[in-house]
């Protein structure tokens, strides 16, 4: 607590003023994750006047990839955590027109592999927290009909394990964006 | 469930993970979403004086 007071004074914004994007915490590690998590408070508290979203929206486009997806940061690899969090952001900012949807709808559909489960990248195995990432995505697109949705269902119903009816290891290990 | 939340808040504004830990953007974010889902944030402003205005300073890194 103390420590964090006292360097605050060091750390002039989580915003970065030239490339848009946020930091996490006071150390400085930026990504499309945080931009969102801002996006998504500030939002939900009425503060978005307080950040630049036109920058942050600039940055979000700058991670666009070639496959209508979208990375941690500009050139990286399209990913479903990633993805989720740049059009969830380009949501909250009203500038949806930006995204590819029907290139990035057809790369999320090919995340659901033949048990119905969903992947996070390609040649990945699925894990239930994908569900998450790529359905919101999906709704957010206008998209959840190219998911085979009673088929994810089942996938997700089988991994119930045990008398406490847990999701399985699965979704366990995936800590998500 | 109010107050252990607020109980992660550091005066900066930013949420811990639980009391004592080091805020981050993360936690702040699942603080604020629980608010939202209590519909606290009136709350939050007569426990915390400027407490929105301070999470929301505290997002965009003008205090954290």
């Amino acid at each position: 607590m103390t420590k964090l007071c006292s360097q605050a004074a060091d750390i002039a914004n989580l915003q970065d003023p030239v490339t848009g994007t946020f930091a996490g915490d006071e150390w400085g590690e930026r990504d499309t994750r945080f931009l969102y998590g801002a996006l998504n408070a500030l939002s939900l508290m009425g503060l978005l006047h307080l950040v630049n979203v036109e920058k942050a929206v600039e940055h979000v486009h700058s991670c666009a990839n070639f496959d209508g997806g979208y990375g941690t940061s500009p050139g990286a690899e399209t990913h479903s955590g990633q993805v989720f969090t740049c059009v969830a952001a380009l949501t909250i900012a009203g500038r949806l027109d930006l995204v590819n949807t029907e290139k990035l709808g057809a790369w999320l559909s090919e995340r659901q592999l033949k048990n119905g489960g969903l992947n996070g990248r390609p040649e990945k195995k699925e894990d239930v927290c994908y569900s998450w990432w790529v359905m919101s995505s999906m709704a957010m697109l206008g998209k959840l009909h190219w998911i085979d949705g009673a088929k994810l269902t089942q996938f997700i119903l089988q991994c119930q394990v045990g008398e406490a009816r847990k999701l399985s290891r699965a979704m366990l290990i995936c800590l998500g964006p | 469930m109010l107050d252990f939340v607020l109980s992660c808040l550091h005066e900066h504004g930013g949420f811990g993970a639980a009391p004592g830990h080091d805020a981050h953007m993360l936690y702040t974010v699942s603080g604020v979403q629980i608010l939202a889902t209590l519909d606290a944030f009136d709350e939050l402003d007569e426990r915390v004086k400027d407490g929105r205005l301070k999470i929301g300073k505290c997002a965009c890194g003008q205090t954290l």
